[in-house]
């Protein structure tokens, strides 16, 4: 049983020695390479369109997200927020249109991670796999150190729970886990889809700050959000799509302009794209 | 605006093929059920083995050194690697399938966007690893019958070219197993569908064999299960160890092909659960 366990290591060191040419690992990812202000962090989506079927999810979609500032992406449950960030990550095909960081699809990039890290669906993580076992496959697809590991452990403050089965994690702590994995690369681009769900309110303080931190060092920090008070405070820019077509696309004291609140603003923006109607009777 | 230099030729999928195999590793041992598996079958491989071959010897009931012939050309000592295989099988449908049901398969895309890399470093780490498995049960299950042989004065050595043979051969079949298991919870991306499928094509379609008219003996002989059991036991109705192999093996690239380009093609949010 424990020279069986031992073998598992012992094998897998043996498979690290005999490959080791191969991983030239670069230990500690440069952070100076992510400060600064570039074109190359830019997200850029033109005329993009995907259909399920016969239902379009996003439809003609074009918009720009810059460096520095944090853009959120606003839009009713079923707007295809979700849709556009996999398609910007290559995830799904377009069937018309394009989206492409800095230029290039996402596709086209040898090292991804190290360009834009993304945050899709904090439960989209194996339940019996550590947080740390999770965040170090994804490290060793691009070569990133154990260091960096650590480093993002403790920026999301999950440091004291690495090593435990994230089918433990509540709803925040995976929030936490997936920032952790999006930051991994330190990638000049970073894209969250509702990182704000399932957090305690030191949570939010803190992911508030991160991502304005992020965006004041010079990167591309595109968020989806529900939250209107929190885009309100938070973001630079907003994008807003209703039934996959823009919206709106302004700064959030535009969209503000005329309204109470950034929220009147959105419903009185989105009421014709609103798919799904509650009842309070 | 600082310069930077933009690499404008798109990534190749053998660029980091190493580093995505050793993730892909990393992912396969930090789940639990990988280790157990590999070792329940394994001792299952090896146990049913050793207590149905008395039952075989008996039921053949020939002169001791006829015994021994048939059994080292018929590989009477694999009666359990149909067990091993079938884990070993369901283990390789949930390397693919699970990724799909957790939603895994999204952080892979992402941190490895080219879907042949990812698929060949799905095949070689987990390849790698049902080899090994497939080693330890035909070796073991060899070395459990050998003693019970003694029993009954056969003597049959490893260094018997035919036993060692069929030994390699049944190590490589549990591989292959692995493989097409691998290919078809990629291609089928359910879990349970993706058993389903593998139990039918392979311990299903042997029983309905058994059904054919005798006209119909070519055409059982190429099925997939023939062909893997034709590897290490091979009989009346499979092909001898070598053409067996060679089939068998067209089945597993042929699967692993078609789930390649499947794979390349679709999108990610099919599939799960």
């Amino acid at each position: 049983m424990l020279l069986w366990m031992c073998s598992w290591r012992i094998g897998e060191l043996v498979f690290v020695l005999s490959t080791g040419w191969w991983f030239r690992t670069r230990p500690v990812v440069d952070v100076q390479a992510g400060a600064g202000s570039d074109d190359r962090w830019v997200i850029e989506t033109t005329d993009l369109t995907k259909r399920y079927g016969s239902a379009t999810a996003v439809d003609a979609l074009t918009f720009t997200a810059k460096p520095g500032l944090v853009t959120g992406f606003l839009g009713p449950n079923g707007a295809g927020k979700s849709t556009t960030m996999r398609l910007i990550l290559g995830l799904d095909r377009p069937n018309g249109g394009r989206a492409l960081i800095g230029g290039r699809t996402y596709r086209s990039y040898a090292r991804p991670m190290r360009e834009i890290g993304a945050l899709l669906e904090a439960t989209s993580v194996h339940p019996g796999r550590t947080a740390y076992h999770h965040l170090l496959w994804l490290a060793q697809t691009d070569g990133i150190g154990k260091r960096r590991i650590d480093k993002v452990l403790d920026m999301v403050g999950l440091s004291a729970v690495a090593r435990r089965r994230v089918g433990n994690f509540s709803l925040g702590m995976r929030q936490r886990l997936g920032v952790a994995a999006a930051l991994l690369g330190d990638p000049g681009v970073v894209m969250l889809d509702e990182p704000m769900n399932g957090l305690d309110p030191e949570g939010m303080v803190w992911i508030r700050r991160l991502l304005r931190g992020l965006a004041d060092e010079g990167r591309t920090v595109l968020v989806s959000s529900h939250l209107m008070s929190e885009m309100d405070k938070l973001a630079g820019h907003l994008i807003v799509i209703g039934r996959g077509h823009l919206v709106a696309d302004a700064t959030p004291a535009e969209l503000r302009a005329g309204y109470d609140s950034l929220e009147e603003a959105f419903l009185d923006l989105t009421r014709a794209d609103v798919e799904f109607h509650g009842s309070t009777r | 605006m600082t310069t930077v230099p933009i690499d404008p030729i798109p990534a190749k999928p053998w660029d980091g093929l190493g580093r995505a195999v050793l993730a892909e590793w990393t992912k396969f041992r930090t789940v639990r059920s990988s280790f157990w598996t590999l070792l329940i079958s394994a001792g299952l491989t090896i146990g049913i083995g050793a207590a149905f071959l008395p039952m075989v010897i008996d039921s053949y009931g020939g002169p001791t050194d006829l015994t021994g012939y048939w059994a080292v050309r018929e590989g009477w000592w694999f009666e359990g690697l149909h067990v091993g295989i079938l884990a070993v099988m369901i283990l390789g449908v949930l390397v693919a399938s699970s990724e799909y049901g957790t939603g895994t398969i999204q952080a892979t895309l992402a941190a490895i966007p080219s879907r042949t890399r990812v698929l060949v470093a799905k095949a070689a780490s987990f390849g790698a690893a049902a080899l090994v498995a497939g080693a330890v049960q035909a070796f073991g299950a060899f070395a459990a019958a050998r003693p019970i042989l003694a029993d009954r004065s056969i003597d049959v050595a490893l260094t018997d070219p035919d036993a060692l043979r069929g030994v390699a051969m049944a190590t490589l079949a549990v591989a292959g197993a692995g493989l097409f298991g691998l290919g078809a919870g990629l291609l089928i991306r359910h879990t349970a569908g993706a058993i389903g499928a593998v139990v039918v094509v392979m311990f299903v379609m042997p029983i309905l064999t058994l059904l054919f008219p005798a006209s119909w003996d070519d055409l059982a002989r190429v099925l997939p299960s023939s062909a893997m059991y034709g590897m290490f036991t091979p009989n009346s109705a499979t092909f001898t160890a070598g053409p067996a192999t060679a089939v068998f093996f067209g089945y597993v690239a042929a699967l692993l092909t078609v789930t390649g380009v499947l794979f390349t093609r679709r999108d990610t949010s099919g599939g799960g659960r």
